[in-house]
C-alpha cells in the first residue's frame, strides 16, 4: 500500500453524481449516479473505453458541462459543493483548486503567447496584486522542477516539443498551487518514451507536492504502472474501484475483467491471443435495463437485466457494481 | 554504408526488396527565405538510406516514435512517394521509377489501410459502393451482378453480416470498429498481395482491437497476404508481427524475428523504447531510467549514430561514424557501434 492510502484524508468527494445530456433522441445518460472519494496526494486512474462517459465526469468535476446537461447530486471539493458555487467562486475554484489538462497541448496553449506570458497571466489573473517580477521569479522556480530549461521560458508554444508543451500546461495548474490536476488522455498523443517521463513527472508531483492527480486514460497499463487507485467506468456507472493491487490482481466484475484480459503486453511468454469481448457499448438514450453490462455479460443471471446491482465491496477489497457478488435471491424476492 | 548490389535474379521468397532507400523532402521556404538563401535549400531527411525486405506471407512490422520515419517507408513501398535514391523491388520487379499506367495497375497488388477509418471513407458513400469502387477500377471488365456479388462475399468475410444490410450502410451509421472492417473489406476486394496497414488499430478501443487483430490475421492466411505493419505500439505489434524493424530519425537500427528482438534487444534505444511500454501488472513496474531529451529534427539530424546524443553508451566514434546494420545473432541485424555488450 502507499502512504496514500493509509491516511485517507479526503479531498474530492462525488456524491450519487448524475449527468444527463438533452439531445434530439431525448435525454442521454452519460454519467449515472456514480459515487466515490478522491484522496489527498494519490494518483488516480479512470479507465474506461469511448464514450463511457471518463471524460465528461473529469470535465463536470471542474463544472465544465455544455449548458445543455443536467447536473444532479453533489461534488464536494473540500466540504463544499462546486454545484452550488456562483461564477466568481467557481473561477477562483478552477484556477487555484483544479486543473485540468487536455490530450492536445497546442489547441490548449496560446500560439502567440510565450511560455512565461502564459505563467505569469495565469498567476495574475487569479492574484492580480502580485507584481510582474514576482510572478515571473515563480515561473521561473517552477519551470526547472518539471524539467524545462529556463531559456525555454521565452520560447513561443510551437517551439517546444510535446512533451514540454504538456510539462508547461501541467505548469500553469501548478504555479497558483492547485492541489487536483485533471489529466484527460494527457499522454495519449505522446511517444511511448516521452510518455514514461512523464509519468515519471506525475509521481514527482504526488510525493514531492502532495498533488492529486485523476488520470483519465483508455490505456489501462497506464494506470497499473502509475497510479494507486483505479475506477473503471461502463456505459456511465462506475464498475468497479480499487487499489490497483487489489484491481489487477483479482478483477471482480465481469467487464474489468474482459477489459484486461484485452490489453496487449509486450511480455513474450504470455498468451499469445487477446481476449474478444462481444458486443458494444450500449446507446445511453436508452442503457439497458438493470446492470447497464448484463446484454455482454458471459455470466450474467437473471436478475441482471431487471435490477441494478449497487456499488459494494466485495471481501473488504474493492467496490463492485455487479450482482455476482451481492445477495439477489432477497432482492429478487422483496 | 551498408551498400549491398541488387542481385540479379531476385530470391523468391521476397515479396519486397529495399535497398539504401532515401527520401528528402524539401523544407518549404518564403520568398524572402529563398531571396536570403541564395540558392541553399534544406532536406526534411524523412528516410535516410535504409534497407530491408519483405518476405511473402510474412507481416513485417515497422515500429518508432512520431518522426521515425516509418510512415514515409511505408508509402514508399507502395510507391506513393518516389525514392530520393535508391531502390524498391516488388515481386522481383523495380517498382522505384514506375509511373502513369504501370503504376496504376501495381496498385491492385498492394492496398492500404489507415488509422481512421472515418477519414478513409467517403461519408457519401454507402459501403457496398466504396468496396466496389475498386473492382470499377482496377477490374472494368466484370458486370455490375459479380462486381455486387463479390462486394457481399467480402462484407461477409470482415465479418459484417448480414451484408444485405451493412451494403447500403453509411459511414456514420456503424460503429468505427465496423468501418475499419469495411476499410480492410475494400483493401481486399482487389484481391492485392501487399497490405500496407499504417496504424490499423490504433484509433480502437481494447476491445475492438482485439478482434480486428484477430480479423487480420485470419485473412492474411484465407487470402495469402503479406503485411507491411506501422505502429508506434510495440505490445500490439507482438499479436501479429513476424519480424519487426525499429526505426529511429529515418534510420533502421534494429530488424530481427519479432520475439528474438522482445527477448534480446541489442540496440540501445529499441531497449528503451521496450522498457517504456507500461506493463498492466503493478508489481511490474519500469524502474530504468529514460533516454533525455526527444527525437531531434530531421532536418539537421545529428552526425555519425543519430542516437548518440541521447544514448547512455555513446563514446568517441558514435558521434562521428555512422553505424551499418550488423548480423549479430541468426537473423538479427542492428545498428550500434557497441551492440557486442547486449551478446
Amino acid at each position: 500500500m502507499t502512504p496514500a492510502m493509509q491516511n485517507k484524508e479526503v479531498l474530492m468527494q462525488v456524491r450519487d453524481f448524475s449527468l444527463l445530456y438533452k439531445t434530439r433522441l431525448g435525454p442521454l445518460s452519460a454519467v449515472d449516479h456514480v459515487t466515490f472519494d478522491l484522496y489527498k496526494g494519490e494518483i488516480i486512474g479512470l479507465v474506461g473505453e469511448s464514450g463511457c462517459g471518463k471524460s465528461t465526469l473529469g470535465k463536470a468535476l471542474l463544472r465544465m458541462a455544455p449548458p445543455q446537461a443536467e447536473l444532479t447530486g453533489q461534488i464536494l471539493f473540500q466540504g463544499e459543493d462546486i454545484l452550488q458555487f456562483d461564477d466568481r467562486r467557481l473561477r477562483d475554484f478552477r484556477g487555484r483548486c483544479v486543473s485540468m489538462i487536455f490530450q492536445d497541448p497546442m489547441t490548449s496553449l496560446n500560439p502567440v503567447q510565450r511560455v512565461d506570458q502564459h505563467l505569469v497571466e495565469a498567476i495574475q489573473v487569479h492574484e492580480p496584486h502580485t507584481p510582474a517580477q514576482a510572478a515571473l521569479e515563480r515561473a521561473r522556480s517552477l519551470i526547472g522542477r518539471l524539467g524545462i530549461q529556463e531559456r525555454r521560458l521565452r520560447d513561443y508554444p510551437h517551439q517546444l516539443s510535446g512533451g514540454m508543451r504538456q510539462r508547461v500546461m501541467i505548469g500553469l495548474g501548478l504555479v497558483l498551487n492547485a492541489n487536483l490536476i485533471i489529466a484527460d488522455e494527457a499522454t495519449t498523443s505522446l511517444d511511448v518514451i516521452v510518455e514514461a517521463k512523464l509519468l515519471d513527472q506525475f509521481r514527482e508531483l504526488r510525493d514531492e507536492l502532495g498533488v492529486t492527480i485523476l488520470m483519465i486514460t483508455h490505456n489501462i497499463a497506464l494506470v497499473a504502472e502509475v497510479a494507486d487507485r483505479i475506477a473503471v467506468m461502463y456505459a456511465g456507472q462506475m464498475a468497479e474501484l480499487g487499489s490497483v493491487y487489489e484491481v489487477f490482481d483479482a478483477p471482480r466484475h465481469p467487464y474489468t475483467q474482459g477489459l484486461l484480459a484485452s490489453v496487449p503486453t509486450i511480455s513474450l511468454n504470455e498468451r499469445t491471443e487477446l481476449f474478444k469481448m462481444g458486443g458494444e457499448p450500449p446507446n445511453l438514450t436508452h442503457p439497458p435495463q438493470g446492470c447497464r453490462f448484463h446484454p455482454r455479460c458471459s455470466q450474467a443471471l437473471p436478475i441482471c437485466s431487471q435490477r441494478e446491482p449497487e456499488l459494494r465491496p466485495v471481501n473488504g477489497g474493492q467496490l463492485v457494481h455487479c450482482w455476482l457478488y451481492q445477495n439477489h435471491e432477497s432482492q429478487g424476492a422483496s | 554504408m551498408n551498400v549491398q548490389p541488387v542481385p540479379q535474379a531476385q530470391p523468391a521468397d521476397n515479396l519486397v526488396e529495399v535497398r539504401d532507400v532515401k527520401k528528402w523532402f524539401p523544407v518549404q521556404q518564403g520568398v524572402l527565405d529563398k531571396l536570403l538563401a541564395a540558392g541553399h535549400q534544406d532536406y526534411i531527411h524523412a528516410v535516410d538510406g535504409i534497407s530491408f525486405e519483405i518476405r511473402r506471407g510474412e507481416v513485417f512490422g515497422l515500429a518508432g516514435e512520431s518522426g521515425s520515419g516509418k510512415s514515409t517507408t511505408g508509402r514508399l513501398v507502395v510507391r506513393m512517394e518516389t525514392p530520393t535514391a535508391g531502390s524498391i523491388h516488388f515481386d522481383g520487379a523495380d517498382i522505384s521509377a514506375l509511373e502513369g499506367e504501370e503504376l496504376r495497375r501495381l496498385r491492385r497488388r498492394m492496398q492500404i489501410i489507415y488509422q481512421d477509418p472515418m477519414a478513409s471513407l467517403n461519408p457519401r458513400m454507402a459501403l457496398g459502393e466504396a468496396i466496389g469502387y475498386g473492382l470499377k477500377v482496377h477490374a472494368p471488365e466484370l458486370g455490375d451482378a459479380e462486381r455486387h456479388q463479390r462486394t457481399i462475399d467480402m462484407l461477409e468475410k470482415v465479418g459484417l453480416s448480414p451484408a444485405q444490410f451493412f451494403y447500403g450502410k453509411f459511414p456514420h451509421q456503424i460503429s468505427g470498429g465496423q468501418r475499419q472492417r469495411a476499410v480492410i473489406a475494400r483493401a481486399l476486394i482487389t484481391h492485392p498481395d501487399l497490405i500496407l496497414a499504417d496504424e490499423p488499430i490504433a484509433m480502437a478501443d481494447v476491445s475492438v482491437r482485439a478482434l480486428l487483430l484477430d480479423l487480420m490475421n485470419q485473412l492474411k492466411r484465407e487470402f495469402n497476404l503479406t503485411y507491411l505493419f506501422i505502429t508506434h505500439d510495440l505490445a500490439t505489434a507482438k499479436y501479429i508481427c513476424d519480424r519487426i524493424g525499429i526505426m529511429y530519425l529515418g534510420k533502421l537500427v534494429e530488424v530481427a524475428e519479432l520475439r528474438e528482438l522482445y527477448s534480446h534487444p541489442l540496440h540501445p534505444y529499441t531497449q528503451a523504447l521496450l522498457a517504456a511500454v507500461p506493463v498492466p501488472n503493478p508489481h511490474q513496474r519500469r524502474t530504468q531510467a529514460m533516454p533525455e531529451g526527444e527525437i531531434p529534427n530531421p532536418i539537421h539530424p545529428p552526425a555519425g549514430c543519430r542516437f548518440h546524443p541521447r544514448c547512455p553508451l555513446a563514446a568517441e566514434p558514435c558521434a562521428v561514424e555512422d553505424p551499418p546494420l550488423r548480423a549479430l545473432r541468426p537473423d538479427h541485424t542492428v545498428a550500434c557501434h557497441y551492440a557486442e555488450r547486449f551478446l
